[in-house]
């Protein structure tokens, strides 16, 4: 098989990012996809398919698409706010067993190709870089146990139970920080089964709400003291959107009281697919269904990129949710190949808070 | 109320006004689109140098060969590397090499992003290379970083690239070649478009003259004039810029997509750019002002003075003295601009006095060549812009193919055979040669040994560098040769030198000069038999037979260059470097494919020159459009002379004939004009500015053929001007005495 469209590939990474991250898919994507081999020929996550720990931290050869998605709210000794983000994404090309062996690295095997995203935004600034990778080389990877997700020198790493190491650095930008996860996995969906369409179409999705963070970061020759939390979505599925579901919005909340939200719409419009995972300060967790969550854009800001919807309303009125969620000031775009927004957010409402908020297919 | 008496000119003649929006739009698109282009062709050239010359390998310190665990290892460490896998294919002279091309983008000197998509051969993905590898073809794995890049890591070392080409100081000739014709480029459409805004003022003389008479004060009159030309500007300069932007874009993402499939297409990324259009803006500004400096003075359309020729004459032979001795870049330029000052002001006398008619002509053509007379005079100012923009066109194409064909020849010179190997330290040459002797697949190899020598110039004694290889290979012997005495490669073999362009110019040497060579402390006279083209470096260089060489002589660094048997009688390359290897006995050997090496460099030349020929059709467009422009006005306003004709009996078709004929004479004239122009051009290019930067020269060509394309669209000028001129009503003659030169005969 050829494998010269590996930009499609990645396209096509891009158009199933986290579930979503998703641009409106384009023609050229879903047609780079035919070197890959069909989704059918991957597993297909469902209903009955459960999340195994610490395995499922481990990458899934037999799936099309997973990734390691952190955000975190921090703060500097100064007292300023700063929000960074970490993500690695793998792609399949071909869906090999979990028992099965990958082909030698000496064959530069290209069953899976890897990006990884990392971002800092501070005092309205932003910055982004990107990488990539073929897998299997050893230049990138994931491992469950001790945990360790990788991409060149950019890595996630379990130094000790119970404390991780987040290593990443672009241009004018750099981080390294400790990581102390909670304890608490939150499994969304149907114990980890996240629908994203009606028709049945889903993700295995769990997260770590809580992770307290410490260390330094870096941004243009200045070094900062941080401290803060964080949020890590882990998901994986086989499945790319459809092509009728334009543009993915997600938020994942802090809220004052205790309670942690996560929803995420995908498509526009009323007929969108909404879907949402509430967690009570006392961690019962609630999954929230398409008619239990409104969600509204509220104000727009005039970007380079397009339009982006900065102020959003989003209400559970069956659990007496009525948040506005704000992104600060600045440009929050993260301009790789495929442009997506990714900013911090603060919640105000019958509840205050933090987090952060992913938007695509909002480019012009 | 002055305003309006004043534009009234173009109430009455909009198609004026249009005129002079449009040469003035054109103008500032040239401007942007030279801009643009001279800057994408730099770009180009660059890029192009970085891809073959500014990469390094990393190589492991204990000398083992890389492997795909290294690459990662490197990578992990934050090094941006990028693996580069050669492999053999079944075609024993072919190779494809494998990239990866998730890691291209360091190639570029990027850390982050994705790299490029390459398609098809030579290249591959690294993946399906090495399933040619596993399959038995011979492998050679690199991993290369850009110059600069982080350190290295404990056991790890950097090493030249002997893929390499460092294109040097050619590429930095072609630019500063390039800066100096987009200079004259500028300055060309500047005189342009002062020509025709002139002849436009002339025109309205009339009028002007009569608001002088209501009491308009002169000052005043030219403050409006002025102000309309100002507005004119600014309305035709952001068209002009967004029109010279697609312009470039269109013609750069022409050649870009030819290259598609090798380099990302960003090389050749034009967009907006603020400078830019600041440039354009400042040009504009500056034309404006020159235009209205003359409108202030109050000498627009001053009478050509008698004195022209002869002050032309006066400059040209004051600008060849300072040319052709010149030692200075400055020098160079300020004694071109002198002879092309020159010839702006000799060429209206010159071609009017060669145009002047004989009483024993036919009447028709006397008539012709009256008018010719005529027109030559009125429009001096137009025919020397329209003289020199189609001189500047001929050195743009000249300079460019010169470029070009120089280029193919070096890159031939430099990459002769099919393989370069480099000796391993400490190793004999014995072994390898007398296993390559035995092989029947290798058709022809020789040595190449690089070491110092010194010179015994008039009594001191200079380092130079030191070339030895067997000069009776055929190989060598394809070099052509600047210089040379009758049999240069027999007395090379006998013991004589070869010295390059450089050194001979530094030490005025000619072949049968003399000349005391000193290697390892041993001296012998020798008579240097030839001079070769060196364009890559600065440093002068001495070549001599390896068979002379004394016994003490230690080669600073050792190469073969091998070249294979064609057909099924060749030897593989895998087989050649094993073969060599256990020649040596050694793990693994430096080995460049200079056929890939070639076409890669090739292709990103061809772009380079693509788009800096792209610079001569802008300006080409400028002149003819300024040629249509003014031919049309100045016909237009002897329509009424023209209506004359008929009453000498001609028919409506005889008439345009003889319009056209005149039209058509006086472009070939401007054609004939433009041509010493567009010669001198080149070789101040080739053969002046050169030597003085760099060195050497580059070999002076001319281009007939192009030369009479330019002819066929002077032609078409002419016919659509003489159509133009020859229809419509015939209007009362223009009283125009002050007309630039204008004068009636």
């Amino acid at each position: 098989m050829t494998r010269t469209l590996i930009r499609y590939a990645l396209a096509a990474i891009w158009l199933v990012m986290a579930a979503g991250c998703t641009e409106t898919p384009e023609p050229e994507g879903f047609a780079g996809l035919a070197d890959s081999a069909p989704e059918s020929d991957f597993h297909q996550p469902s209903p009955e398919d459960r999340i195994e720990l610490p395995e499922d931290w481990g990458p899934h050869p037999e799936h099309r698409i997973e990734w390691w998605y952190l955000t975190a709210n921090l703060e500097t000794a100064e007292g300023e706010p700063m929000g960074i983000q970490w993500t690695q994404f793998r792609q399949g090309l071909e869906p090999r067993p979990e028992a099965e062996e990958p082909p030698p690295a000496s064959r530069w095997p290209l069953q899976s190709a890897w990006m990884a995203h990392g971002a800092v935004s501070f005092q309205g600034n932003h910055w982004f870089s990107e990488r990539f990778a073929r897998g299997n080389i050893g230049q990138a990877g994931a491992r469950a146990e001790p945990l360790q997700v990788w991409l060149d020198h950019w890595q996630l790493e379990a130094v000790e139970p119970g404390r991780w190491q987040l290593t990443a650095s672009g241009e004018s930008w750099s981080y390294q920080l400790e990581l102390v996860p909670d304890d608490r996995i939150i499994r969304h969906g149907d114990q980890g089964f996240s629908a994203k369409a009606d028709n049945g179409q889903g993700s295995m999705y769990f997260s770590l709400t809580d992770i307290a963070i410490s260390g330094t970061v870096t941004v243009d020759g200045v070094g900062h003291q941080v401290t803060g939390t964080g949020w890590l979505d882990r998901e994986w599925s086989s499945q790319f959107l459809r092509s009728d579901q334009q543009g993915w919005d997600w938020f994942a909340l802090r809220l004052d009281d205790g309670s942690r939200l996560m929803v995420f719409r995908v498509g526009r419009g009323e007929d969108a697919f909404r879907s949402g995972t509430l967690v009570n300060a006392d961690g019962s967790v609630h999954s929230l269904t398409r008619g239990q969550i409104r969600l509204a854009a509220e104000s727009y800001r005039e970007t380079e990129r397009g339009d982006i919807p900065v102020t959003w309303r989003i209400e559970v009125p069956s659990r007496a949710l009525d948040l506005v969620v704000n992104a600060p000031q600045g440009d929050y775009w993260n301009a790789g190949l495929y442009p997506y927004w990714e900013s911090p957010v603060t919640v105000t409402g019958t509840a205050n808070g933090e987090g952060y908020m992913e938007l695509t297919g909002y480019t012009q | 109320m002055i305003l309006r008496a004043v534009l009234s000119h173009y109430r009455r003649h909009p198609l004026q006004l249009l005129a002079l929006w449009l040469i003035l739009t054109l103008a500032t698109a040239l401007w942007s689109g030279v801009w643009s282009l001279t800057g994408q062709a730099r770009d180009s050239m660059t890029a192009g140098d970085s891809q073959l010359s500014g990469r390094q390998q990393v190589v492991r310190s204990d000398g083992a060969p890389v492997t795909v665990a290294d690459f990662a290892s490197l990578r992990r460490h934050g090094l941006c590397v990028f693996p580069w896998l050669q492999v053999a294919t079944d075609d024993a002279r072919g190779q494809v090499v494998g990239i990866d091309p998730l890691a291209m983008a360091c190639s570029r000197g990027a850390a982050t992003g994705s790299g490029f998509s390459m398609d098809g051969q030579p290249f591959v993905d690294i993946a399906e290379a090495a399933e040619r590898a596993a399959s038995g073809h011979s492998a050679t794995l690199r991993l290369y970083v850009t110059k600069g890049d982080a350190s290295l890591p404990e056991g790890w070392q950097r090493q030249g690239d002997p893929g390499g080409l460092s294109t040097g100081e050619l590429s930095d000739s072609f630019l500063l070649n390039l800066d100096a014709l987009g200079l004259l480029v500028v300055l060309v459409s500047a005189l342009l478009i002062r020509s025709v805004y002139t002849l436009g003022l002339a025109q309205r003389r009339e009028s002007l003259g009569l608001l002088e008479r209501y009491g308009v004060t002169r000052r005043r009159l030219r403050l409006h004039l002025l102000l309309e030309l100002m507005v004119l500007a600014a309305l035709g300069v952001v068209p002009g810029y967004l029109l010279g932007q697609g312009l470039a874009d269109v013609l750069a993402g022409g050649f870009g997509a030819a290259l598609g499939n090798l380099f990302e297409t960003d090389l050749l990324a034009t967009g907006e750019s603020l400078t830019g259009f600041l440039v354009t803006l400042v040009m504009m500004i500056l034309v404006v002002l020159w235009c209205g400096l003359d409108l202030l003075r109050g000498n627009a359309g001053r009478t050509r003075s008698k004195a022209h020729p002869v002050m032309g004459a006066v400059l040209i032979l004051a600008g060849m003295v300072l040319v052709v001795p010149a030692q200075s870049l400055v020098t160079v330029f300020l004694g071109t601009g002198l002879v092309l000052a020159g010839a702006g002001l000799m060429t209206p006398a010159l071609l009017g006095w060669c145009l002047s008619p004989s009483p024993h002509m036919p009447p028709l053509k006397l008539w012709r060549r009256r008018e010719l007379g005529v027109l030559a005079g009125r429009l001096a100012l137009p025919l020397v812009a329209l003289q020199l923009a189609a001189g500047t066109v001929i050195a743009v194409h000249a300079l460019v193919s010169t470029f070009e064909g120089t280029f193919h020849e070096w890159l031939d010179q430099r990459l002769a055979g099919d393989v370069f190997v480099e000796v391993p330290e400490g190793k004999p040459l014995a072994p390898a040669a007398t296993w390559l002797e035995s092989q029947d697949g290798v058709a022809q190899w020789h040595p190449v040994l690089r070491g110092a020598a010194g010179l015994g110039m008039n009594g001191e004694n200079r380092q130079v560098d030191l070339m030895a290889t067997d000069t009776t290979s055929t190989l060598i012997r394809q070099w052509s040769l600047l210089a040379s005495v009758s049999q240069p490669w027999q007395a090379l073999a006998d013991g004589d030198v070869l010295v390059n362009e450089q050194l001979a110019r530094r030490q005025d040497l000619k072949p049968g000069s003399q000349l005391t060579l000193v290697i390892a402390d041993k001296e012998r006279v020798v008579e240097v038999v030839g001079v070769y083209a060196d364009y890559g470096r600065p440093a002068g260089e001495v070549l001599v037979d390896t068979r002379h060489l004394p016994d003490g002589f230690v080669s600073g660094f050792r190469s073969l260059t091998i070249d294979l048997a064609d057909g099924s009688g060749g030897v593989s390359r895998s087989d050649l470097v094993a073969g060599l290897e256990a020649a040596w006995q050694v793990g693994s050997l430096q080995v460049r494919d200079n056929e890939t090496i070639h076409r890669l460099a090739t292709r990103i030349f061809d772009q380079t020159f693509a788009l800096t020929r792209s610079i001569s059709y802008l300006t080409l467009l400028l002149a003819g459009v300024a040629l249509l422009m003014t031919g049309w006005v100045v016909l237009r306003s002897r329509a009424w002379y023209f209506g004359l004709l008929s009453a000498w009996g001609l028919t409506h078709r005889q008439r345009r004939q003889t319009i056209t004929m005149l039209t058509a004479e006086f472009m070939v004239a401007i054609w004939v004009a433009a041509l010493p122009v567009g010669i001198a051009l080149t070789w101040v290019l080739v053969d002046r500015i050169n030597p003085v930067a760099f060195g050497w020269t580059l070999p002076m060509a001319i281009y007939p053929g192009y030369w009479l394309e330019l002819l066929l669209l002077f032609g078409l000028a002419a016919v659509v001007v003489g159509w133009l001129a020859s229809s419509g009503r015939t209007e009362a003659p223009v009283q125009a005495p002050r007309l630039d030169g204008g004068q009636e005969r």
